[in-house]
């Protein structure tokens, strides 16, 4: 029996934002873009309901439109670190040091190539096989395996030498 | 396969930003209440846009609804003459699914001076309601409790309000002729149709819309946004003066609803005798806080207590128009 559109939205839409956000480290960007790919969605629900692996082909249309957004917008993605948004609060006392390798290694994360980026949300935050990885981003599992060490490899040495410019 | 210790730290990051997620609600609201024509309408991000309808109506209608009045009249006119009295009313504007995206209070003091205190829609009040954001009270709650609200966090008594929707300002923009901004930086942003050059340029219709709805690709996002709002504010009140207003008019007629105990009459004449106008957001504290409905921005309800206080002492607005990112 086939769900209704807002039912599977209703269901779905914590995760699918959560999702959004880890993918593009900003909740603006993952909200407008989860809403135009459920308002697709929703206008070819009679297609997309019926298909088996619909939960997929939702996520793969999320992955897509970050992907299509951050090619559009190539001259310039600001993605300010917690610590620069800090700066322009209140003074408050700091406990910021906690956080600091965490902030450096995600201004790493944010400069890595999309397609290594979108792998890594996928096998970290999703916990999906190689497998799914392969079919969400739509290549080769060889290809998977290799955005995910190469990031790893980037992101292990940016860790050695930390960068200073986040504090 | 054990995770080593960078792996922990990525997992780490990934859950810290996906808790950053906004609310739920907010964005099914949306997609319901979206026409699926409309590819890229925006119903969230239009948000600010509204406060200047509001503002125009507030400040225009009943000005042209003065002339109109026959000579006989005579009492009327004799009332606003005498001393200004303190006013706030409080301007919502609220998009096509009914989510308050601008709060703005305006004051009117006794000596004439005018101030409009922008209240960002991502507010995050502990207090209220064991906890909510800004622009959920009034869709939940309704306009009293938003008013009290507003009181609560400013200490003003806000005894008025004008809610308006989301609509013509496209048009309002075009009604005057452009209304001129000035761009730090060169700006384009698919989701809102944003495309700027950098500097001076005067803008109107659906240029106008995107110029105000834009958050993406901007250094502060939403603060970007209310910053580009105030200067739209205060560049539109220069152009007003001297503006043919019927077409004005024309333009938001319909958009705007009062409190009937709103003298709108007074409040006009107020508004544009004015002596000086400022224009301010209220102080606030961490802007990416993690709140139940997603990330939020931290106020201190003394701090803006104590802000708005003092903002009748500060120096008003310069005719300058500033240039804005």
């Amino acid at each position: 029996m086939l769900d209704t559109f807002d039912q599977f939205a209703a269901d779905r839409i914590d995760r699918l934002l959560r999702f959004a956000t880890a993918l593009t480290c900003d909740p603006h960007l993952a909200q407008d873009v989860v809403q135009e790919v459920l308002v697709r969605v929703q206008h070819k629900w009679d297609r997309i309901g019926a298909l088996a692996a619909r939960d997929m082909y939702v996520r793969r249309m999320i992955i897509n439109e970050y992907l299509s957004w951050r090619r559009r917008k190539a001259s310039r993605n600001i993605a300010a670190t917690h610590s620069t948004l800090d700066a322009l609060g209140t003074p408050t006392a700091d406990p910021a040091h906690i956080y600091a390798e965490r902030d450096a290694l995600r201004s790493h994360i944010i400069k890595l190539p999309r397609k290594q980026r979108a792998a890594l949300v996928l096998r970290y935050y999703e916990d999906r096989s190689d497998q799914e990885i392969a079919e969400l981003l739509g290549c080769s599992v060889g290809t998977v395996r290799s955005h995910i060490s190469r990031a790893l490899s980037t992101l292990r040495a940016s860790h050695q030498h930390p960068v200073r410019e986040a504090l | 396969m054990a995770n080593d210790r960078t792996e922990q730290l990525i997992k780490d990051v990934f859950t810290d930003e996906a808790a950053r997620a906004v609310d739920s609600r907010e964005v099914l609201a949306a997609v319901r209440g979206r026409r699926p024509r409309r590819s890229y309408g925006l119903v969230l991000a239009a948000a600010a846009v509204v406060v200047v309808v509001a503002a125009v109506a507030t400040f225009v209608v009943p000005q042209v609804f003065e002339r109109s009045t026959p000579p006989a009249a005579d009492d009327q006119s004799q009332k606003t003459t005498q001393a200004v009295t303190p006013t706030n009313v409080l301007v919502v504007g609220t998009d096509t699914a009914g989510w308050t995206d601008s709060v703005v209070l305006t004051q009117v003091a006794a000596d004439g001076s005018v101030s409009l205190i922008s209240l960002p829609r991502d507010s995050w009040l502990p207090a209220t309601d064991g906890g909510t954001k800004l622009n959920q009270i009034y869709a939940r709650s309704g306009i009293e409790a938003l008013l009290a609200t507003v009181r609560d966090l400013t200490g003003v008594p806000v005894d008025h309000y004008a809610v308006v929707d989301m609509a013509a300002v496209g048009e309002l923009a075009d009604a005057v002729g452009g209304v001129p901004v000035c761009l730090n930086a060169a700006t384009s942003d698919r989701y809102s149709g944003a495309e700027f050059g950098t500097g001076e340029q005067t803008i109107a219709g659906d240029a106008a819309l995107a110029f105000l709805r834009q958050r993406h690709g901007l250094p502060y996002g939403d603060l970007d946004r209310i910053a580009r709002l105030q200067a739209f504010l205060q560049s539109l009140a220069v152009k007003l003066k001297g503006a043919d207003l019927a077409p004005v008019i024309a333009a938001v007629q319909g958009d705007v609803k009062t409190d009937p105990g709103l003298d709108v009459l007074a409040l006009a004449q107020d508004l544009t005798n004015a002596k000086s106008l400022r224009v301010a957001t209220i102080p606030i504290g961490e802007i990416d806080l993690s709140t139940p409905q997603g990330s939020g921005i931290a106020v201190d309800p003394a701090q803006v207590k104590q802000f708005v206080t003092g903002l009748p002492s500060t120096p008003p607005a310069t005719g300058d128009v500033p240039c804005v990112n």
